[in-house]
């Protein structure tokens, strides 16, 4: 094979993945965009306050601080395991409602700056405050 | 018929079958029992039926330990006791309070919710209470606005209070006593000592005086104490010519395990939406019961804390509400009551108009819990005396770390089931964020009751009162009211006091009858 054939067989490839990849942090942001705010909290306090939550919950668990920590940790199923990737807001919203629910009969609770709250929704608050920083 | 004690000759001799001692709500529950009988009571009162500044200063006397009000206007020192300042909040006492719980020290009645039931149905009439009635459905089905948070009933339930108008004792009963042919009262006859026999078996005689300068002896078959918990505690200590440790007090019980409730606001509940929140909020003067909300026997057992209710006022409000402790500060009870009715007042001003913010949807949890029995908590006499001659008290009020983790744990279960059921999130004040901090805030505070200083037990060794309020060892010496309480439960005290008190007469009349 020429030399100029196989750079352009390579760049042709390299754009083929391109666009999935691309597509794909799209559609990320998308995902992460609908995990946040924690819709009871927001209905009852302001942006600043669910910061604080996030704040708060990053460092007593600093390793969770990461982005895509975080994503993975609100999306994975009740048994914490496999990440589920819900395709539209709606779907996000009603898996995290099941999963708050799920936390506060299983006792899976944490006290933030004081709030009584699901794990899920300190880590949505956390999320919101990295995104939002 | 009612005497002045100060009109007497000094050193008038007064006899009669039963002598009660404090016309507060213990001493005339009592009395009332007895009108009409055919035995002669005699009902000693330490002031008029009128404040005087003389007598009440005989309440004066120091506090030590956590924070509190000042002795002196902890109290009224006239015909009617504090009922003449009460603010007529009534609930009964749980099953588990009466139970010995193993992990509250010194816990366990030796009679039990069932024993009391008959007479709090009837110290119900005496506080002018509507039905006995405190299920939740028996009110729903009168007014179906009363409509509960929907909260896991297993974890935390709804426990009814009622409200007195509040009845006052003083202008309440005051005809019907001096009218009572059986009946006297005498009023500025102050107990100052108790006289009994030389082995202290029984009491022979006490002594009253007054700021007359007259002193007086009064003779009778049994002798009821129902002056408060602080005074109770306090004559019996300072009774102490034939007992130099003080009367009933063989044990060195007398005095000990003073209790409160600590009232202290705990948190917020944010719900976001409206909810008819009508069963949980009271209008003073107005509102019949209410509803605050309780954590459940098997809670309270699965988390080792104390029993304790949760009231429920808007935030908005409660927020310009000063602490009761800080406006509870002079030594006149007569201003204080101003001050008191003036901040709720104030707060209620405040208020930002209903449906402006989310706040409109947010209420204040003000936690009401009983303290742990504890000895070290208590009454002592001072070397000072007051003007009659009497050593003056000084109360060290000493909380345990078990009070805050029950407050905390209370709000807990109270966010988790607000969160589960999805109507409301908790959020709980600063103080309670550590759950290793035992520290209490400088708004911490009681709610003015006074209890556990003559502490009921069935064992001589552990208690200063019998089941039947009799003191041990002493055939004829009987103690009403809250220093009777072994644990202080979660409702204020004076309906249970008034239960109890109204049982007591009932045991003198088989006695009397027996005779
Ligand atoms: C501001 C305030 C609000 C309150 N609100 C409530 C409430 O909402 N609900 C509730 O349950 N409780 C409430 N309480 C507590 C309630 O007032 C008491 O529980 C109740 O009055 C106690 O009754 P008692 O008869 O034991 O004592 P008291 O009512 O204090 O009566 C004692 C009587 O003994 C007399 N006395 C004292 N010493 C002597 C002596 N040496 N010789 C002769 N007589 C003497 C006194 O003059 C008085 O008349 C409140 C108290 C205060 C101060």
């Amino acid at each position: 094979m020429h030399r100029k054939s196989f750079i352009n067989i390579s760049f042709m490839g390299l754009a083929a993945m391109a666009i999935p990849l691309l597509d794909c942090a799209g559609r990320n942001r998308e995902i992460k965009k609908s995990l946040v705010p924690p819709a009871f909290l927001s209905r009852i306090c302001d942006a600043k306050t669910i910061r604080g939550i996030g704040v708060a919950y990053t460092s007593r668990f600093p390793v969770q601080a990461r982005e895509d920590l975080l994503m993975d940790l609100l999306l994975a199923d009740e048994a914490g395991q496999e990440p589920a990737r819900p395709s539209g807001e709606t779907v996000t919203a009603s898996f995290l409602e099941k999963k708050i629910q799920n936390d506060f009969t299983t006792g899976n609770t944490v006290v933030m700056n004081g709030w009584i709250l699901s794990v899920t929704e300190a880590q949505q608050a956390a999320l919101f405050s990295i995104m939002t920083s | 018929m009612h005497i002045d004690a100060r009109e007497l000759r000094s050193g008038s001799v007064i006899e009669g079958d039963i002598c009660i001692v404090g016309a507060g709500a213990a001493g005339l529950s009592i009395a009332l029992e007895w009108i009409n009988s055919p035995h002669k009571i005699i009902l000693l009162e330490g002031g008029g039926f009128e404040y005087d500044e003389k007598v009440q200063d005989l309440y004066d006397g120091k506090t030590t330990g956590q924070h509190y009000f000042p002795l002196r206007s902890a109290r009224l020192h006239y015909f009617g006791g504090t009922t003449g300042h009460w603010a007529g909040y009534c609930s009964t006492m749980d099953e588990i309070d009466f139970q010995k719980r193993d992990w509250v020290p010194y816990s366990g009645w030796p009679i039990t919710r069932k024993d009391l039931d008959p007479f709090y149905a009837r110290a119900q009439e005496n506080v002018e209470l509507g039905p006995y009635e405190y299920n939740l459905d028996y009110w729903q089905k009168k007014d179906p606005d009363l409509i509960p948070l929907p909260l896991d009933k297993n974890v935390v339930w709804n426990k009814i209070w009622q409200f007195s108008p509040p009845t006052r004792f003083g202008p309440k009963y005051r005809k019907r006593i001096e009218d009572a042919k059986n009946i006297q009262l005498y009023t500025y006859a102050n107990l100052t000592d108790i006289i009994s026999n030389e082995n202290v078996s029984a009491v022979k005689q006490v002594t009253v005086k007054n700021h007359a300068g007259k002193e007086h002896t009064v003779h009778a078959k049994y002798f009821i104490l129902a002056c408060g918990a602080i005074q109770n505690a306090r004559i019996l200590l300072a009774s102490n010519k034939q007992a130099p440790q003080g009367l009933g007090n063989d044990q060195g019980l007398v005095g000990r395990f003073f209790m409160e409730h600590l009232e202290i606001k705990s948190g917020e509940l944010w719900l976001d939406r409206p909810n008819s929140m009508k069963l949980y909020m009271m209008d003073f003067g107005r509102t019949k019961m209410r509803s605050e909300l309780a954590i459940s026997a098997e809670k309270q057992r699965e988390f080792k804390i104390l029993n304790g209710t949760v009231s429920l006022s808007p935030l908005a409000t409660a927020r310009n509400t000063r602490p009761i402790i800080d406006v509870w500060t002079g030594k006149d009870p007569r201003k204080d009551i101003v001050d008191l009715y003036q901040n709720f007042r104030k707060s209620d001003h405040a208020k930002p108009p209903a449906g402006a913010s989310p706040i409109d949807k947010a209420f204040q949890l003000f936690t009401r819990v009983e303290q742990a029995p504890n000895p070290s908590s208590r009454i002592t006499l001072d070397t000072e005396k007051d003007s009659l001659g009497m050593p003056r008290s000084i109360l060290n009020w000493i909380l345990t770390p078990l009070e805050k983790k029950s407050i905390r744990k209370i709000d807990e279960l109270i966010g988790q089931q607000a969160g589960l059921a999805g109507v409301a999130r908790v959020k709980l004040l600063e103080y309670l964020w550590d759950e290793n901090d035992y520290t209490w805030p400088s708004f911490t505070g009681g709610g003015w009751h006074h209890m556990g200083t003559t502490r009921m037990s069935e064992d001589s060794k552990a208690g200063v009162v019998d089941a039947d309020c009799r003191v041990h060892g002493i055939a004829n010496l009987y103690v009403a009211g809250s220093s009777c309480f072994v644990t202080a439960a979660a409702p204020n005290p004076t309906l249970t006091l008034i239960a109890l008190s109204i049982r007591l007469s009932d045991h003198l009349k088989g006695k009397l009858k027996r005779h």
